[in-house]
């Protein structure tokens, strides 16, 4: 199974749509002058044909109130408080393991926005996580522009560490080596920043970069890693409408595609190393940054100008240890939280229950063939979440000690 | 949950800038309603901090409130959706909406168009009271302002020792009626006879009026089978707690900032749980055609306050929906309620709305046979009830709200009138 992808400027002339013979759907991404304003699935039938105005149909059928939202935005008067512009150098960072095709893409795609005739200058890093050849540092040191460090010990998060140690910007982009950025991605950065001087934290939109297998669609269709298309700030101890605020750390966004003001991360003590140290721990460690950026008084804001695409895993058992992963990571952050921060212990009792019970909702859908995903799926998740919550938090903690102490 | 605390409420012309926008002085979170100029387009509770933040974020939040409005003024097909009506609108055609560039002027464009061309029925004002002369009064300056259009405004005084003629004598231009009998129903009554408009536009002495409401409800009527036009709630004040969960948390009169139209097919798809007329809109905000009086007859003498408890205005809108009329909610007609101040008259309240409401649901069913009416009588509305214990005292999702009680009883007290579902014929307003 395979699904078109179109990018589509409703201020134009919308192109026809033909699909191959074995795609049978479409991912669109709906823009508004250039800016992304939505992203739908629709199913269609294989090999079809859209002449632009049922692609107009299409669009306006799951993207009419964004659309006008966009001209709204812009026509309304501006606020009476404004935050003070500043400029901030921003170091872009690549945590990378052998994959050095993947980050080719990434860094071409980083080096294009540098090469946009702008005057605004970004360092690029890269991090290259515990390497079992040399494939990266040569790919790397081909380009003069462009920083190479190793880090010897493997984790994420002490890759991400060592960005932070490295890098010289005031904010430090990391994105995925598996993600390709926007042509507008710096100008949402920009944007973002002028916007919220304050914030220590800008997460941006994450959307597929391709839909070529059933595991990509699958992944995608339960949302992938979208948080929508408006801006949003999130300060302080509550959020309108959101009960499970700041705990339910997901909604702040994708380690994927975010940006950090270095000096707060740094003064935070970094990144938890004993998240995202890959198999048996690979996740959390974004959410748990998130929320401590959040807990500690610091503004966090999404951006969805700030548009990155992601290569979803391809196959199936891939996506399933993703899910579980998911979970595993999820949990993980969250005992460490009820342990770190018992003043949020009620809000975290209500996320785990709720967190359950959707999994369930999610189960059952999935049990009789309603939901995006198939029954082993959520079961992956779920198994996660509960090894997650069982004790996985302070083995990694140990495991990861050893690492340090073995490399010092 | 945080406990319920004060709004201010701030009103925000977008024409004017945002300036209002700013941490009040009181240090209480704000209730602010967008307009431009005379058009509301949505609300908002921002809190201290989100004010203090201001930029960008807020802007969004306020574009995303306010486009639906926007939408709803400009294109086709982004009409309101009545509850429970599969939404079969036509989305609005692509290259008009991204054409829209600059919303506002366009919306200020349409709105002068709408005013120019106006052709205009008679209308006639009918406020019914009851003991409250500082709120009557209030109410009456403010339909003052707004009542240059009308033909006549009947006030009827249903207090117990007709106290209120000195509170109209006061206002020239107004009528007083005494009707001695109690009930808010046969109050309506009275007014609808002692009047001759085509149209009979209703307000309660509890609000005070928006200076358009009247020119709004009344365009309303631009289709001749549009029989019944209601518009906008606000709350006037959110200064006690009862006043807050009123409106915050039960809802109030809210009914959105999109117009809606009820036609016969949401009668037909919404019949068997019982159509929802009660969310079609407000007594304290309503007009009514005269020939939808003639054609399905008056407001329902055993309805309403002072007689079952309240819904006579949504079982005379069941009547027009039966009959195959409209009723359109047209959200530009604005009038400001002031909400029950204390718990113990919203517990009252709360009450007699579940009375009022299982009464309304036998009548509608003894005159058409409807079945749905029963459903919701006997099944629906327990089945909610569980599951509001079950929110508010089991698993606590959601704060006690205090008036629990007072519903049940309420709607218990409403089972009582069981009576008043036997069959029998509409029954025709007298001449």
């Amino acid at each position: 199974m395979r699904y078109a992808l179109r990018d589509v400027e409703v201020t134009r002339a919308l192109p026809r749509v033909v699909l191959d013979p074995d795609q049978s759907g479409l991912g669109v991404l709906v823009r508004r002058d250039g800016r992304p304003v939505d992203f739908f699935l629709a199913g269609l039938s294989a090999g079809a044909v859209l002449e632009p105005d049922e692609l107009a149909l299409l669009v306006s059928r799951s993207s009419a109130r964004l659309v006008l939202e966009e001209a709204v935005r812009r026509s309304l008067p501006e606020p009476p408080l404004q935050p003070a512009a500043t400029e901030s150098s921003v170091t872009v960072a690549i945590c990378t393991r052998d994959r050095p095709r993947e980050l080719r893409s990434c860094l071409e795609s980083v080096l294009a926005l540098r090469e946009a005739g702008d005057e605004r200058t970004f360092e690029v890093l890269v991090v290259d996580n515990a390497p079992r050849d040399t494939r990266t540092e040569e790919l790397v040191r081909a380009l003069p522009s462009v920083a190479y460090a190793r880090e010897p010990k493997p984790g994420l998060d002490f890759a991400r560490n060592r960005a932070l140690t490295e890098a010289t910007g005031e904010l430090v982009a990391f994105l995925d080596d598996d993600t390709v950025a926007d042509p507008g991605w710096l100008d949402g950065l920009s944007e973002a920043v002028r916007e919220n001087p304050d914030a220590a934290v800008v997460t941006g939109a994450v959307l597929p970069y391709e839909l070529e297998t059933q595991a990509q669609i699958i992944f995608e269709r339960r949302g992938g890693f979208r948080r929508g298309f408006e801006k949003l700030r999130y300060h302080g101890p509550t959020f309108p409408g959101n009960p499970l605020y700041p705990v339910g750390a997901g909604l702040f966004g994708a380690g994927a595609n975010m940006v950090v003001r270095r000096d707060v991360v740094l003064a935070l003590g970094g990144f938890d190393e004993a998240l995202d140290t890959g198999p048996p721990l690979p996740g959390g460690g974004d959410l748990d940054i998130f929320y401590r950026v959040v807990r500690a008084g610091h503004p966090l804001v999404y951006e969805p100008r700030m548009l990155v695409f992601h290569k979803h895993r391809r196959d199936l058992a891939d996506l399933r240890r993703q899910y579980w992963t998911w979970g595993t990571g999820f949990m993980a952050f969250v005992s460490k939280t009820y342990a770190a921060d018992p003043a949020q212990r009620g809000k975290l009792r209500h996320l785990i229950r709720w967190w359950f019970l959707e999994q369930l909702r999610e189960l059952r859908r999935s049990l009789r063939g309603g939901g995006p995903l198939t029954p082993d799926l959520v079961l992956a998740e779920l198994a996660g979440g509960v090894i997650g919550l069982a004790g996985t938090y302070g083995r990694s903690v140990r495991r990861t000690r050893a690492i340090s102490s073995r490399a010092a | 949950m945080s406990p319920v605390q004060p709004l201010d409420i701030v009103h925000v012309d977008l024409a004017q800038g945002l300036e209002a926008l700013r941490p009040s002085a009181s240090g209480r979170d704000i209730f602010a309603v967008f307009w431009w100029r005379d058009v509301p387009l949505g609300h908002l509770h921002l809190s201290r901090r989100q004010l203090a933040a201001g930029g960008a974020a807020l802007v969004q939040l306020i574009a995303n409130r306010i486009t639906p409005a926007v939408g709803d003024r400009l294109l086709p097909g982004f009409a309101g959706e009545a509850p429970g009506r599969e939404n079969d609108q036509p989305p609005p055609d692509l290259a008009h909406l991204a054409g829209v560039s600059a919303p506002f002027r366009e919306l200020e464009e349409r709105v002068a168009d709408a005013l120019a061309n106006r052709d205009a029925p008679s209308v006639s004002v009918v406020v019914c009271t009851r003991d409250r002369p500082a709120v009557l009064r209030e109410c009456l300056h403010s339909l003052a302002d707004c009542s240059a259009s009308a033909d006549e405004v009947v006030i009827v005084d249903n207090s117990t020792a007709g106290s209120m003629r000195d509170v109209v004598e006061e206002f020239p231009r107004m009528t007083y009626v005494r009707e001695n009998r109690p009930g808010l129903s046969r109050a309506r009554n009275t007014g609808i006879r002692a009047t001759s408009g085509e149209i009979v536009a209703f307000t309660d002495d509890d609000t005070t009026l928006h200076g358009d409401w009247l020119a709004r409800l009344r365009d309303g009527f631009a289709e001749p089978d549009v029989m019944v036009v209601t518009g906008l709630v606000l709350p006037a004040a959110l200064e006690t707690e009862s006043q807050v969960v009123f409106e915050l948390v039960y809802g109030g009169f809210f009914r959105g900032y999109q117009r809606i139209v009820y036609d016969k097919a949401f009668f037909e798809q919404t019949r068997a749980h019982a159509t929802p007329v009660w969310k079609i809109g407000a007594g304290a905000n309503m007009a009514v055609r005269r020939r939808a009086f003639e054609l399905v007859g008056g407001f329902d003498e055993r309805l309403g306050a002072g007689a079952a408890g309240c819904s006579e205005d949504s079982e005379l809108w069941y009547r027009v929906l039966a009959e195959g009329w409209r009723c359109v909610y047209e959200p530009g007609a604005v009038v400001f309620h002031r909400h029950r101040a204390d718990d113990e008259e919203l517990r009252r309240q709360m009450h007699e709305y579940l009375r009022g409401h299982v009464a309304a649901l036998f009548v509608q069913y003894a005159r058409y046979g409807h079945r749905g009416n029963l459903v919701r009588a006997f099944l629906a509305l327990p089945r909610d009830f569980a599951a509001r214990a079950i929110r508010e005292y089991v698993i606590r999702s959601r704060p006690s709200s205090g008036t629990f009680a007072a519903g049940l009883t309420g709607y218990l007290r409403g089972l009582r009138l069981l009576p008043l579902a036997r069959r029998s014929r509409p029954r025709r307003l007298r001449e």
